[in-house]
């Protein structure tokens, strides 16, 4: 059973990280970032061609973290492979030993590094997510008996600040009635929000885990708005990190002050590090949620 | 110009893309808003079609991408399940919480083809052919509904 799902049954606040998978077969880098949060996080997220750019599939380096002795939480998005390669590789991660599963739509190719690339979308969240919750009980998406079933966690993806809320919240009461147990939110800054998202989901008896982004600098903070979809940063964080005398000090108060608030609102953080890895243990020690 | 390199057996050339099904918003201004997919949702999408106008076909919902109402990919737009919910909304059907399955892709046919000639009824003699309808259309195969207008 998934360290983070008995976490989150059982009430802790919980604490996700992030890496990526390489451009390459060098796991290096990702493994160093790895080992640098594993020990204040209960799982760590491993990407799915994030950004719709290409990297080792997240079901390869999700298996290497779980070797390191860490617990992934393999991504997969809809983006890239049809109903048979998503199921097939929905059993691959199963027989691999992986329990944590966040499905997502994924990046529209045209926003990658690959931009003429056909967009598959065969599946769309919601539904993979149903045949997800079929294979945790011995089915695939035909109702055909599997040879061993799956033992998924199930997460999705949701979008506290996308307004209109009314549509969002019916995409997130689908995905829980598809079979998702916990979110894992994008980045939040409006508590309020938050907090709205927050009781819509436990009415509905799902978790949530807010997303925190570290904005090291100026940069970064324009490379979100620019690049990342259904994503803005406010502006007065902008400027507060704009402003300060050393940036990336700066994001690591701001994280500081936003995993303390969240401790009153949901049930964990998911902490995107953007290159701050190495601050992750020290944000989550100072704001008192560490793995106890 | 297949027709007429398969007619002539002269070396025939494109010369122009054939870009999609237009639907004509003003004189020479098109949008697409059907792909022909063979598989219809409009009956429950409040006739806006979220397989061709959402970049990713998507047919639960809005994705991750969605900021303000507005299109991830084509950010000038509104998101299709906003214009869908709207419209729901405003008939007093809405909003569309029912989880949409997987779509059957298989109805879109590649290559396409319909025989209407020998799915025909037969007539009585002496009688001029009818239209096709809807069950005549599809030949040996499933029944497919082209008979109405595109979407």
């Amino acid at each position: 059973m998934s360290r983070l799902s008995e976490a989150l049954d059982s009430g802790r606040f919980v604490v996700t990280g992030e890496v990526g998978p390489p451009l390459g077969t060098d796991t290096g880098s990702m493994e160093r970032a790895a080992a640098v949060m594993a020990p204040v996080c209960t799982a760590i997220n491993v990407t799915d061609n994030q950004g719709a750019t290409l990297h080792m599939s997240s079901i390869a380096a999700s298996a290497r973290l779980l070797a390191m002795g860490y617990e992934p939480v393999f991504q997969q998005t809809c983006r890239d492979r049809n109903r048979l390669a998503l199921q097939s590789d929905l059993l691959s991660a199963s027989a691999m030993g992986l329990e944590n599963l966040l499905v997502v739509t994924g990046d529209d190719p045209r926003s990658g590094d690959h931009p003429h690339a056909k967009g598959v979308f065969d599946l769309d969240s919601t539904q993979l997510l149903g045949i997800a919750a079929g294979m945790n009980e011995g089915h695939d998406m035909l109702g055909r008996d599997l040879d061993g079933h799956t033992g998924f966690y199930l997460g999705a993806a949701m979008f506290p600040e996308a307004e209109p809320w009314d549509i969002q919240l019916m995409k997130a009461e689908k995905k829980i009635a598809a079979g998702a147990r916990f979110f894992q939110t994008q980045a939040v800054f409006d508590l309020d929000k938050l907090a709205r998202a927050t009781e819509a989901m436990h009415d509905l008896g799902a978790k949530v885990i807010a997303g925190i982004l570290l904005l090291r600098s100026p940069r970064v903070v324009k490379f979100i708005n620019e690049k990342l979809a259904g994503l803005e940063v406010p502006a007065y964080i902008g400027e507060r990190i704009a402003a300060a005398e050393r940036p990336s000090l700066e994001a690591v108060e701001l994280a500081v002050e936003q995993v303390t608030a969240c401790r009153d609102i949901c049930d964990g953080v998911h902490i995107m590090p953007l290159g701050l890895d190495a601050s992750v243990p020290e944000i989550v020690e100072r704001a008192g949620v560490g793995r106890g | 110009v297949q027709t007429v390199a398969a007619a002539t057996g002269v070396p025939t050339l494109p010369a122009l893309e054939s870009a999609f099904l237009g639907n004509v918003v003003r004189h020479g201004v098109f949008e697409e808003r059907c792909s022909m997919c063979g598989d219809c949702v409009l009956d429950a999408t409040a006739g806006i079609c979220p397989v061709t106008t959402c970049p990713k076909g998507l047919l639960n919902g809005p994705c991750g991408g969605m900021w303000e109402g507005k299109c991830e990919v084509l950010t000038d737009r509104d998101c299709t399940f906003v214009q869908i919910n709207r419209r729901l909304v405003d008939q007093g059907r809405g909003p569309a919480s029912r989880i949409v399955p997987p779509k059957d892709f298989s109805k879109h046919m590649k290559p396409g083809s319909i025989d209407m000639r020998h799915a025909r009824p037969k007539q009585p003699k002496g009688m001029p052919g009818g239209a096709a309808t809807a069950e005549t259309v599809g030949g040996s195969g499933d029944a497919i509904d082209r008979s109405g207008c595109c979407g």
